[in-house]
């Protein structure tokens, strides 16, 4: 089989993976330890306070290993009860995608759909509570990165649990830690952990 | 990932929470403290990486972060329309801080336009995804390359091609726009 002959670009101008700080890549390759020993015990705990400093959260979040989409999965399977209903906020992919995952674990999912170059209008957000008061979860996109698109997840936010005061709002913001941080919603429930290689420097975008 | 006090109870009080899974987040919950044990072996490495980037973030702070991303991103999309050409995004105000997502023009084909990109200039784009796949091409602004001046080689790069491909474009007015945001920055 011949090898392809291909060249590195010279400048990675994506919208993710994208190149890596020097100083994380030099961290990267650093001793490994057991992670039993004192030394990474103490180390995790101390990278725990660093990222509860940076979501701005009172409580350490949690460290998922794994791509981002783990910790989605994780979400809609840890939160989602069996009777739940789930309303899914789609303007894009990233949006969309999720609604297939919620659905694996609710008899009921409620969706609001904008076309892919738009963004959820609140109004609806709280029209669909007005129709349904018994929905229990909202799961949206904060960043649909195949779109290039911002969701106003602050305003959803203050929505979702004045209409229902019971409910479990959940926000997921996809792809981007720091888009967690930048909107200070006071977050219900936020995401993903930025655990793999290529997500460690997605902290800094 | 952040979890709130509520959203522990909610996962705690719900009897299909996974456990002893990858999709367990409750197993986890306190897997920081330096005293208990993980659920099963995290990824070592890339928790040393992880801090860097903590430290880096932390160092030059978040606000002073997005405002670095808030300029790279106006100068990116105020070249992008100089140059006659339309953001994807219906309107500016819901557009993504770290991706200038541009409409592909009618008759130009986005492989094409991302080959000639990555070809002439050496510089790789994003492609669009599921739906949105052939219809924009995507500039990042993300880690390293969140620095105002990437827009101006973003801009002049896709001006550039889009001009081999037989859709001229001003690229002088691109890189002119672009510039002008970040001099009035200063």
């Amino acid at each position: 089989m011949q090898e392809p002959s291909v060249s590195d670009p010279a400048f990675t101008l994506t919208s993710g993976p994208v190149d890596a700080y020097p100083a994380v890549l030099r961290a990267l390759s650093r001793t490994v330890l057991y992670d039993c020993d004192p030394a990474f015990l103490a180390g995790y705990e101390r990278v725990n306070e660093k990222a509860r400093e940076a979501l701005r959260t009172s409580m350490p979040p949690v460290i998922l290993h794994g791509e981002p989409v783990l910790g989605l999965e994780a979400a809609a399977a840890s939160l989602i009860a069996r009777d739940d209903v789930v309303l899914n906020l789609a303007s894009g992919v990233y949006g969309k995608g999720f609604g297939y995952s919620a659905k694996r674990y609710c008899p009921e999912l409620v969706e609001i759909e904008a076309p892919y170059d738009e963004a959820i209008d609140p109004a609806q957000v709280a029209a669909a509570f007005e129709k349904r008061p018994n929905i229990k979860i909202v799961s949206g996109c904060h960043h649909d990165t195949p779109s290039g698109t911002i969701n106003p997840v602050d305003e959803i936010g203050r929505i979702a649990p004045r209409a229902a005061a019971t409910c479990s709002s959940m926000r997921y913001r996809r792809s981007a830690a720091w888009t967690c941080i930048q909107t200070r919603a006071g977050p219900i429930f936020l995401s993903p952990a930025l655990t793999n290689a290529s997500a460690a420097h997605l902290v800094l975008r | 990932m952040g979890v709130s006090a509520r959203a522990w109870e909610e996962m705690k009080a719900n009897p299909d929470a996974p456990r002893a899974s990858i999709l367990s987040i409750l197993d986890w919950e306190h897997a920081w403290h330096h005293d208990r044990p993980f659920p099963f072996t995290p990824s070592v490495a890339e928790i040393n990486g992880f801090e860097a980037a903590l430290d880096l973030y932390l160092a030059e702070g978040p606000e002073k972060v997005w405002a670095r991303h808030a300029l790279t991103v106006a100068a990116c999309r105020a070249g992008v329309t100089a140059m006659g050409l339309s953001l994807w995004a219906a309107r500016e105000a819901i557009a993504s801080p770290t991706t200038t997502a541009v409409r592909v023009p009618h008759g130009i084909d986005d492989a094409a336009l991302r080959a000639a990109v990555r070809a002439r200039y050496g510089v790789a784009f994003s492609s669009g995804r599921g739906e949105t796949l052939g219809k924009l091409v995507r500039i990042g602004h993300m880690g390293p390359t969140a620095r105002p001046l990437y827009a101006v080689m973003a801009v002049t790069a896709l001006g550039g091609a889009l001009a081999s491909l037989g859709h001229p474009v001003d690229v002088g007015a691109g890189a002119a726009a672009a510039m002008k945001v970040i001099d009035a920055a200063q």
